[in-house]
């Protein structure tokens, strides 16, 4: 991580307009990248992860998005940053301290980003047309993300009637799409993403 | 999860399968109400003692801490209760099948002998490229074909092989992702079509070994990999995401 800052890594827009387009995109794929794989390792391990989002520079909505970058790492970076959010809310050594009306606050936000995410991502996930920016098996993986994120973000509070049903369902879906993603034998890459 | 099901289903239709709709709005509690109020505390941490006596930290959304509170907290109290026997056996079974994954954890040797990983063969590398980029790479693009090929090209076309650390871990590794997923492909084949492939676990196994030992070696001198160049960045990403495909918990070295 130290060795990506001090190349400037997570200011993928920074750095000298002389370097070549295709020199510039794989900065920010590596970046990205990254990234991503920061945020799956904090949550696999339970640890806060290196690259606080605080200290990147992510395209806000408002700017050009990402360029080059497939709509697949996209998603994955987003969810990485919803993952983030919900470690440091609701999982970290601080988070120990909260009260439960402050958990109980963060439930909610970060419900409601998840809902934005499906809300964005929803239909290309569910839509089994190929897509070049969304490879085979990525759409399950995605959804898998999603639902296990989820989970962990209901656990407090999925003994309340209403979330029981939703938390039980996104069990049984996460064990669906892994079944999915073992029995995808034509395509080489899901067994890329099993084993994370 | 880090390992493939035990036993997939036999039948090659069971990619069909029904899951929720995520454009649905969803009927169950909104976000815009009052927040829930919350039964407990989420997730514990969990301490491991490996095999050197060592303690190992798991945090509470880890893997290892969420399989001990499963274990703990629901499956043993379900083990002692004699009203249902079907379901206390089952949950007896399924506590031994945890304890056994817990304790099958290997223990990460890292070579002492101060051998330095070898750059893999130029035809076995150039016949990974290709899948490795069809298949694999787009799921998390730490390269670029163009690059790989002209590193290949500067690296092995001269009368003296270039053999740069960086270049020779991203080949390796790069060798190591590939020739995973094809074994792990094989095997699901074979248990999904009921075709025996016993033979080709330990061939594949011997195949790979090498560039796992590469991986080992690689760890054993990280500092050589920390100079402010992308290629060590990619370097180490990959060397993240191998480890993550040989269930070696290395991520602290990282």
């Amino acid at each position: 991580m130290q060795v990506a800052k001090s190349i400037g890594l997570q200011h993928p827009d920074s750095g000298p307009s002389l370097r070549s387009p295709e020199a510039a995109q794989e900065r920010k794929n590596v970046f990205y990248s990254l990234y991503v794989l920061d945020k799956a390792v904090s949550w696999t391990a339970g640890w806060s992860a290196c690259l606080p989002t605080s200290d990147v520079d992510l395209p806000t909505a408002s700017q050009d998005p990402y360029d080059n970058v497939s709509g697949h790492l996209i998603a994955k970076v987003k969810m990485a940053q919803i993952q983030e959010e919900a470690y440091v809310t609701m999982y970290s050594s601080q988070a120990r301290r909260k009260s439960e009306a402050e958990l109980g606050q963060h439930v909610s936000s970060l419900s409601m980003m998840l809902e934005k995410w499906s809300a964005e991502y929803g239909a290309v996930l569910e839509d089994e047309t190929p897509n070049e920016d969304f490879p085979p098996c990525s759409k399950a993986d995605l959804l898998f993300t999603f639902h296990s994120t989820r989970m962990m973000v209901d656990w407090p509070v999925y003994k309340e009637s209403d979330n029981c049903g939703r938390f039980l369902e996104d069990a049984r879906t996460c064990m669906k799409l892994l079944l999915r993603l073992w029995n995808a034998t034509s395509d080489l890459g899901s067994y890329a993403t099993l084993p994370r | 999860m880090s390992q493939a099901p035990a036993n997939p289903p036999r039948s090659g239709s069971s990619s069909q399968v029904n899951l929720p709709s995520l454009t649905q709005k969803p009927d169950s509690w909104s976000p815009l109400q009052t927040p829930p109020k919350l039964n407990q505390s989420p997730g514990r941490q969990h301490i491991v003692y490996d095999a050197d006596g060592c303690e190992r930290y798991f945090g509470s959304t880890s893997l290892a801490s969420m399989v001990h509170e499963i274990s703990e907290c629901v499956l043993r109290p379900l083990s002692m209760d004699d009203s249902e026997d079907a379901v206390s056996q089952s949950a007896t079974i399924v506590c031994e099948q945890i304890n056994l994954l817990s304790t099958e954890e290997e223990h990460l040797e890292l070579p002492q002998d101060g051998s330095t990983p070898s750059s893999p063969p130029l035809a076995m590398l150039d016949a990974m490229i290709d899948p490795y980029f069809a298949a694999i790479n787009c799921y998390l693009p730490i390269w670029s074909k163009e690059q790989i090929r002209r590193l290949v090209d500067s690296d092995y076309s001269g009368k003296v092989h270039i053999e740069d650390r960086a270049h020779v871990i991203c080949f390796s590794n790069m060798m190591l992702l590939t020739l995973t997923a094809k074994s792990l492909q094989a095997r699901a084949r074979s248990t999904t079509h009921s075709t025996p492939y016993q033979a080709g676990f330990s061939m594949d196994f011997e195949i790979i070994k090498p560039f796992l030992a590469n991986a080992k070696r690689a760890l054993q001198s990280l500092e050589l990999l920390l100079s402010p160049r992308l290629i060590n960045v990619q370097a180490l990403l990959s060397l993240v995401r191998s480890s993550r495909y040989c269930h070696y918990h290395i991520s602290p070295c990282l």
